[in-house]
C-alpha cells in the first residue's frame, strides 16, 4: 500500500519534471549543447533593439541546424517574431506571422511575406520602422550563405513603406550603420 | 528509506533544472571603452576553465600591426614604438626586449590562434597604456585610457569633392592649417594612433595622400594635394568623427529662400503612432507644422505651403510631388516617433535622404573593422560605376540637407529639454525624388508617455515650432550671404 502510494508519488515527480522540460523546451534545449548533438546546432545572431531605440544589437542565439537554406531562414524571423531573451526590446509586432519565405539564389535575395499584422500592428515611428526593417535584413544577410538582399512583402505585395517613412519597395542590402556592436 | 530517495530525487531534480543553464557554454565578451563611449562584442572559447579569445579579434580591437611566421608559429605585435613578440605555446611573452610570463600559454584552435584573456590585462595594457580589466562573472572586459582614440581616417571620393573622415573614439579638440602651399594639416589634440593605420595613398585628383605622425600630445594628420584647393571642416556625432571636405561643392548662386514646403506627417485614414494616451502623430504635427508656417510667413516673409491644412490622407509621393511643383527650396517633414518595447526610446532626432543601396558602401562608420568579424564578409564595397551614378543624381542637394538637418538638431536642442538623439540617414519614401534640400525631423517619441503628454502640450509644440524657424533662419542668412545677397553682418 505504501509503496503504491510512493510509485505515483514518483510518477507524478517524473512526469512534473518532463513538463517542466518541455515547457521550457526552447529555452533548455537551445542553451545547452549536450542536449542536441554540437553538429545539429548553429549559433546564429539576432538583431534586437537597444532599450532606448537607438541601435540594434546582437543577440547570441543557438538553432538547430536545417538542412534547407529556406527553413533555416524561416526559424530565424520566427525567432525575431519571438523576441529578444536577454536585455534588448523587441522589433516585430507579436501578432506578426510568416506567411511564406523565398529564396531567390540568383538574385541573392530573400523574400519575406508577412500578414497584416506587422504592417497594422506596427508602432510607426522613423526608429520604429528602421529597427523593425533592419532586424529582419541584417540577421538574414548575417546568418545565410549567399543571402546579400532582403525584400520585405505584406499578404505577398509590396508595400512603399511599413508606417509612412522608409522606402521598402526595393530588395534593402545590410546596413551597420544602425547596429551598435 | 524510501522518502530518502524520494527527497535525493527531488533536490537532484531541482538542481538539475537550476544548474543546466549554468552550463550553457557562453560564447561572447562584451567590450567597453571608456565608461561607455563605445561598446564591441568579441568570441571567446574555454579550455581547461581559462577564457580565450582570438588572435585576430584582438588584433582588429586593438588596431594591432600583426606578424606571423607559420615555420617558427612567432606572432609579433606592433602598436607604435611597442612590440610585444610570442611563439603558440609558451606562456614567456617578450614586451619591448622584457620577458613576462602568463599561465597558460597561447594555443591553436582549429587552426586559429587564441589567447587567454589574462593577455589582455597582463600584458597588453603596459602596451597600449590602457586600463584593461576583466570581471570573469560579467564577463565585460572593460578598456580605459586606451591611447588608440584617433581609429581610423577613410576617404570618398566624389564627382567634384573629396571627403576625409576621421574617426574618434570620443570627441577630441581639433585645429585645421594651411600653413604650407598644398597642404592641408589637422592636429588633433590628446589624440593617439597608430601612424602606419591612417597613412593612405588617394591620389584622386584633389589629394595625393594622408599622412599621420603621433606627436607626444596630439596627433597629426597632413593631406598633402596637387594644389590648393578650398576646404572645409566640422564634426559629426555617433561616432564621433572630423570631417573635412576638400574642394566641397560651392553653394548654388542665386539659390534664395523664396518657398518653403512643410509636411505634416501622416493624415486622414492613417493616424501615424498612436500613444498609449490616445494622442495621434497626425494631430500633434499639424499643430506644430501650423506654428511653424505662421512663424516662417510672418517674420521672414517668405511663402509657405502645408502639404496638407486638416486631417486628411495625402499619398507620400504627392507630398513630394507637391514640393517639387511649388518650386520649393526647402521641404521639411514633419513626425512623431515611435518604437516597439518598453517605451524608452526618448528625444528628437533628424534625417536626410540616403539611397539604401549606396548607404552601407558610403558609411563605412561605426567600428566595422574593429569588433566584429562576421563569419561571412557581407560588406563588399559598392560597385564604382553605381556609386557615381547615384551621387550624380543625389549629391547635388545631400549637402545642404545635411547642413539643415545639423541646424535643426542643434536649434532644437536649444529650445528643448529632452535627448539630442542623432543626426542620421536613411532612405525615406518622402524624401527620396524631393527636387531641394529636404529632411524629416522627429521631434519627441510619441510611444513614451511622458514625451507624450509633451506633445500634446501647446507650449512644448510651439518651442518645436521655434526651434525649426531658428534652424530656417540660420541656414537661410549662411546661404544667401555664402551668395552675397545679404550684407556681412
Amino acid at each position: 500500500m505504501k509503496r503504491k502510494r510512493i510509485v505515483i508519488i514518483l510518477g507524478v515527480l517524473i512526469l512534473l519534471i518532463i513538463i517542466i522540460l518541455i515547457s521550457q523546451r526552447e529555452r533548455v534545449f537551445y542553451r545547452i549543447p549536450f542536449l542536441a548533438p554540437e553538429e545539429n546546432v548553429k549559433l546564429v545572431r539576432l538583431y534586437f533593439a537597444s532599450p532606448d531605440a537607438d541601435y540594434l544589437k546582437v543577440e547570441a542565439r543557438r538553432i538547430l541546424r536545417e538542412k534547407r537554406i529556406t527553413d533555416e531562414a524561416k526559424v530565424l524571423v520566427k525567432e525575431l517574431i519571438n523576441g529578444p531573451r536577454e536585455n534588448l526590446d523587441p522589433t516585430i509586432p507579436p501578432e506578426t506571422q510568416l506567411r511564406e519565405l523565398y529564396i531567390v539564389p540568383e538574385e541573392k535575395c530573400a523574400y519575406l511575406d508577412f500578414n497584416q499584422a506587422f504592417q497594422t500592428n506596427h508602432p510607426g515611428g522613423s526608429a520604429g520602422e528602421l529597427l523593425t526593417i533592419y532586424s529582419l535584413v541584417n540577421t538574414l544577410i548575417d546568418n545565410l550563405e549567399g543571402i546579400e538582399r532582403v525584400q520585405i512583402l505584406v499578404e505577398g505585395k509590396t508595400i512603399e513603406t511599413l508606417a509612412g517613412h522608409i522606402d521598402i519597395t526595393r530588395p534593402l542590402p545590410r546596413d551597420s550603420t544602425i547596429v551598435e556592436y | 528509506m524510501v522518502k530518502k530517495i524520494l527527497i535525493g530525487l527531488m533536490v537532484t531534480a531541482l538542481i538539475t533544472l537550476v544548474a543546466l543553464p549554468l552550463l550553457a557554454q557562453q560564447e561572447e565578451i562584451r567590450v567597453i571603452y571608456d565608461e561607455g563611449q563605445a561598446q564591441a562584442t568579441i568570441k571567446s572559447l574555454t579550455f581547461q576553465g581559462t577564457n580565450f579569445i582570438y588572435l585576430k579579434e584582438m588584433v582588429n580591437l586593438f588596431r594591432l600591426d600583426l606578424e606571423w611566421e607559420a615555420i617558427t608559429k612567432k606572432v609579433i605585435l606592433t602598436s607604435g614604438p611597442d612590440q610585444v613578440i610570442f611563439f603558440v605555446g609558451s606562456s614567456q611573452i617578450m614586451v619591448n626586449d622584457r620577458i613576462k610570463k602568463i599561465i597558460q600559454p597561447p594555443r591553436f584552435s582549429n587552426g586559429a590562434i587564441v589567447l587567454p584573456v589574462e593577455f589582455l590585462s597582463e600584458i597588453l595594457d603596459g602596451v597600449l597604456k590602457a586600463k584593461i580589466d576583466w570581471d570573469p562573472k560579467t564577463r565585460i572586459l572593460k578598456v580605459s585610457g586606451g591611447r588608440l582614440n584617433v581609429r581610423e581616417v577613410r576617404h570618398s571620393s566624389y564627382l567634384d569633392s573629396t571627403r576625409i573622415v576621421i574617426d574618434l573614439l570620443k570627441p577630441l579638440n581639433y585645429r585645421v592649417r594651411k600653413d604650407l602651399p598644398a597642404q592641408v594639416t589637422i592636429d588633433i589634440y590628446d589624440g593617439e594612433c597608430n601612424p602606419d593605420q591612417l597613412s593612405l595613398e588617394i591620389n584622386d585628383g584633389r589629394v595625393k595622400n594622408i599622412q599621420a605622425f603621433q606627436l607626444p600630445n596630439a596627433t597629426q594628420i597632413v593631406i598633402k594635394l596637387p594644389k590648393d584647393l578650398p576646404y572645409k571642416d566640422f564634426t559629426l556625432k555617433n561616432p564621433d568623427r572630423i570631417i573635412l571636405d576638400i574642394n566641397p561643392p560651392q553653394k548654388r548662386l542665386g539659390y534664395k529662400i523664396t518657398t518653403i514646403v512643410i509636411d505634416p506627417g501622416h493624415g486622414g485614414k492613417d493616424p501615424g503612432a498612436i500613444g498609449r494616451g490616445g494622442t495621434r502623430e497626425k494631430d500633434v504635427v499639424l499643430a506644430i507644422a501650423k506654428e511653424l508656417k505662421n512663424l516662417v510667413s510672418e517674420r521672414l516673409g517668405i511663402r509657405v505651403v502645408l502639404t496638407r491644412t486638416g486631417d486628411y490622407f495625402v499619398p507620400l509621393r504627392e507630398r513630394t510631388a507637391m514640393a517639387n511643383n511649388e518650386k520649393a527650396n526647402l521641404f521639411i517633414s514633419i513626425h512623431a516617433n515611435a518604437a516597439l518595447g518598453r517605451a524608452r526610446g526618448e528625444g528628437f532626432e533628424t534625417y536626410y535622404h540616403s539611397l539604401a543601396l549606396t548607404k552601407e558602401a558610403k558609411a563605412v562608420a561605426r567600428f566595422e573593422n574593429s569588433a566584429i568579424k562576421l563569419e561571412k564578409g557581407s560588406e563588399e564595397p559598392m560597385d564604382q560605376a553605381e556609386f557615381i551614378l547615384w551621387d550624380m543624381a543625389h549629391n547635388t542637394y545631400l549637402n545642404e540637407s545635411s547642413e539643415l538637418a545639423i541646424l535643426v538638431q542643434e536649434e532644437l536642442s536649444k529650445k528643448l529639454k529632452i535627448r539630442n538623439r542623432k543626426v542620421g540617414q536613411a532612405h525615406f519614401y518622402v524624401l527620396s525624388g524631393a527636387d531641394m534640400p529636404s529632411i524629416l525631423v522627429e521631434v519627441a517619441f510619441i510611444s513614451n508617455p511622458r514625451e507624450e503628454n509633451m506633445l500634446r502640450n501647446p507650449d512644448f509644440q510651439k518651442r518645436v515650432a521655434e526651434g525649426l524657424y531658428n534652424a530656417i533662419v540660420v541656414y537661410k542668412r549662411s546661404y544667401e550671404r555664402s551668395m552675397g545677397l545679404v550684407g556681412a553682418d
